[in-house]
C-alpha cells in the first residue's frame, strides 16, 4: 500500500505549545508545595530562633516562667522512644519481611497477611494509641511509661518497616538466590549471606523514614495518657515521659505569647532531628543506587 | 542403556549434512569410539509440567561420566527445563511439577524425602546470564566451599578453581575487588570457577555463552572441553555449532520431546530422524 504524504497533518507548533503549557503548569504546582514549606520555615524561624538557646535544651519546662523553660525532658523522652521503637520494630519487621518474602509459600495465607499489613499501614495513628492504651497501659500494666509509648509507636511503624523491607528484599535479583542454591546453600544461608546484605540499604532507608514518622507523632501518645508537663528525665523504661511533639502541643495550647515562641523553638528542635534523618535516608539510597550493579 | 561400550555406528557413512562446523581436529576425533563410561544421570519417562503445560514429555535420557552431553533444540523445546530438573532447580519455579523418575547415581532425586541441598553439592550449575554475587572475586569462589564446611586451605582451593576456569592470570592481582568489575566473559568464567570450587560430580550449563561475544564464547568452549577430564558436563545450547564443537553426545529436543540422542558425530552427519535433520540443516528453529 502506498500512503500519500498529504495524509499526515503533524501540527507540530500546536503540539509543542501544549507541551510547554503542561511543563509550566507542573512547575508552578510543584513550587506551591515548596512555597508552603518555605513559609512554614520562615514563620517558625522568626518566632522561635531567638528562643533557641543552650538553656532551652538543658532546662526543664516551666509553667510559671516561660523565659526559663526548656525542652530537656521532652528531648530525652523522644530519644528513649526512638531507641525503644528501633529495637522493637526493626527486628520484628525485618524478620516478618524475610519470612513473607523468602520462606512463606505463595498462597492464601501469605496473601491474607500481606493484605492485612498493607491495611494496617493506612490505619490512623490515633487508633494505635487506643490499641496501646488497651494492651500496654492497661492489660500489661505498663502504665503511662516510656516503654508503653515506645511499644505503641513500634506497632505504628511496624507495617511500614515490613513493607519497605519486603520491597528491598524483592528487589534483589532472583539470579543471585539461584546461584546460591545451586552451590548447595539452604534458604537461610542464601538469605543471610546474599539477600539481606544486598537489601540492607533499602531496609535502612525504610526504617529511617518510618522512625521519622514515629518521632513526629503526638496523638497516640496523648491517648496513652502521656504527660505534657514533666520535670524529669526518664531513668528507666518504666518511668513516665513526654516527647517533643507533646511538649509543643502543650505550649501552643497556652494563651500567653511566650509559650508560642517556646513551641516554635521546640518545632525547630524537632525539625533539627528529622531533617538530618531524612537526609541520611536519601544519602543511603543514593549510595546504594551507585553501588549496585545488577 | 543407550550409551553402552563400543557401540558402533551402524548407519552408512554419508556426506555431512551441516556445512561442516569448524571442529578442531586435533582435539576432537569423532570417528574414534568413545571409551567405556559409567552412567551418572538417567531420566526415565520424565514429564515436567508448568501448571497444565507439559514442557518436557516422557523423556528418557542417559548422561555418562566425563563426557559433554549437549541438549539442543529450538527455543521453548524444554531443554532448559530438563537441565534444571537435574539439580532440582525447578523447585524454585512456582507451579512446576514432575512425573516419572530421574536418577542420580542410582538414586531417584524426586522421591519423597530426598534432600535437594545435598544433591546440589554434587551437581553444580552455570546459568545463562553470568550471575556473580555482589561480592569480591575471592568471596564468590570461596563462599560455596565455606558454607559447606570445607576444611582445607581455602586460598589454595580458590586459586585452583580459578586456574581450572582459565581466569587466574586475569584476576590474581585483584581477588578482593568486586566481581562486577569484570567483563561479561570473565564473570561467566568466575561463575564456572565458583561451581567447580565445590568439586562437583556433574556440571550443568544452561546456555552459558548466549550472553557473550564470540571471543569470550570461544574461551568458554575451550574450557568446557577441558573440564570433561574431571567432570560430567551437561550443556544446553541452541547453538548447533557449539554442540558440534564441544560435545561427545548430543540430544535433540523438540516441543518437549526427546527426538533423538546419539554420539555427536552421528547426530551431525547421519541423524536418524527427519526432524533432527531439518533442525540441524537450518530448515527450522
Amino acid at each position: 500500500m502506498t500512503v500519500a504524504p498529504g495524509l499526515f497533518v503533524p501540527r507540530l507548533r500546536h503540539r509543542r505549545r501544549i507541551g510547554t503549557i503542561v511543563a509550566t503548569a507542573c512547575a508552578v504546582l510543584s513550587l506551591i508545595g515548596v512555597m508552603f514549606l518555605g513559609v512554614l520555615l520562615v514563620r517558625i524561624g522568626k518566632e522561635g530562633w531567638s528562643w533557641l538557646t543552650t538553656a532551652f535544651l538543658t532546662n526543664f519546662p516551666s509553667v510559671l516562667s516561660p523565659e526559663l523553660a526548656g525542652i530537656k525532658s521532652a528531648l530525652w523522652g523522644t530519644i528513649w522512644l526512638t531507641l525503644i521503637t528501633v529495637s522493637v520494630s526493626v527486628p520484628i519487621g525485618v524478620a516478618a519481611a524475610v519470612y513473607l518474602e523468602e520462606f512463606a509459600r505463595p498462597g492464601r495465607v501469605r496473601w491474607f497477611i500481606h493484605i492485612n499489613i498493607s491495611n494496617l499501614a493506612g490505619v490512623p495513628s490515633i487508633v494505635y494509641g487506643i490499641l496501646g492504651l488497651a494492651v500496654f497501659v492497661r492489660w500489661m500494666h505498663l502504665g503511662r511509661s516510656v516503654l508503653a509509648g515506645g511499644l505503641t509507636l513500634s506497632l505504628l511503624v511496624l507495617p511500614v518497616v515490613i513493607i519497605a523491607s519486603r520491597e528491598a528484599l524483592s528487589a534483589v535479583p532472583k539470579s543471585i538466590r539461584l546461584a546460591a542454591y545451586a552451590l548447595g546453600a539452604t534458604r537461610w544461608q542464601t538469605v543471610r549471606s546474599h539477600v539481606l546484605p544486598a537489601a540492607l540499604p533499602g531496609i535502612m532507608t525504610g526504617v529511617i523514614l518510618a522512625l521519622s514518622r514515629a518521632i513526629g507523632e503526638a496523638s497516640p501518645l496523648l491517648i496513652l495518657g502521656a504527660l505534657t508537663y514533666v520535670a524529669f528525665v526518664p531513668q528507666s523504661p518504666w518511668d513516665p515521659f513526654t516527647a517533643i511533639p507533646l511538649q509543643v502541643y502543650d505550649w501552643i495550647d497556652r494563651p500567653q505569647p511566650e509559650f508560642h515562641h517556646l513551641a516554635a523553638a521546640g518545632i525547630i528542635v524537632l525539625l533539627g532531628i528529622l531533617l538530618p534523618m531524612n537526609a541520611l535516608a536519601i544519602g543511603v539510597r543514593a549510595w546504594h543506587q551507585r553501588k549496585k550493579a545488577w | 542403556m543407550v550409551n553402552v561400550v563400543g557401540e558402533q555406528p551402524t548407519r552408512e557413512k554419508s556426506a555431512p549434512l551441516v556445512p561442516a562446523p569448524h571442529v578442531d581436529a586435533a582435539r576432537h576425533k569423532p570417528s574414534e569410539p568413545l571409551p567405556p563410561a559409567e552412567q551418572v544421570l538417567r531420566a526415565e519417562h520424565l514429564t515436567i509440567r508448568y501448571g497444565t503445560f507439559a514442557a518436557v514429555k516422557e523423556v528418557t535420557l542417559d548422561v555418562s561420566a566425563r563426557r559433554v552431553t549437549a541438549i539442543i533444540g529450538p527455543s521453548g523445546c524444554g531443554k532448559s527445563t530438563l537441565l534444571r530438573a537435574m539439580n532440582r532447580m525447578n523447585d524454585f519455579v512456582t507451579g512446576a511439577s514432575v512425573q516419572g523418575r530421574l536418577f542420580y547415581r542410582g538414586e531417584d532425586i524426586y522421591r519423597a524425602g530426598f534432600d535437594p541441598v545435598e544433591l546440589r553439592l554434587r551437581i553444580g550449575m552455570v546459568f545463562q546470564k553470568p550471575n556473580p554475587f555482589p561480592k569480591s572475586i575471592f568471596k564468590n569462589v570461596a563462599w560455596g566451599p565455606s558454607i559447606n564446611g570445607y576444611r582445607g586451605d581455602i586460598e589454595e582451593l580458590v586459586e585452583h578453581a580459578l586456574r581450572q576456569a582459565a581466569l587466574w592470570d586475569e584476576v590474581k592481582d585483584k581477588l578482593h575487588e568486586s566481581a562486577y568489575a569484570l567483563s561479561g566473559g570473565q564473570q561467566q568464567r568466575l561463575c564456572i570457577a565458583r561451581a567447580i570450587a565445590m568439586q562437583p560430580d556433574v556440571l550443568l550449563m544452561d546456555e552459558p555463552c548466549s550472553a557473550l561475544d564470540p571471543i569470550a564464547t570461544a574461551r568458554i568452549e575451550d574450557l568446557i572441553y577441558q573440564l570433561k577430564a574431571h567432570y560430567t558436563v551437561v550443556l544446553v545450547t541452541h547453538n548447533m555449532q557449539q554442540a558440534a564443537r564441544v560435545s561427545d553426545r548430543t540430544a535433540f529436543m523438540y516441543m518437549g520431546e526427546l527426538i533423538e540422542v546419539d554420539d555427536t558425530a552421528m547426530i551431525f552427519t547421519m541423524p536418524g530422524e527427519q526432524r533432527t535433520q531439518d533442525y540441524i540443516t537450518g530448515r527450522f528453529g
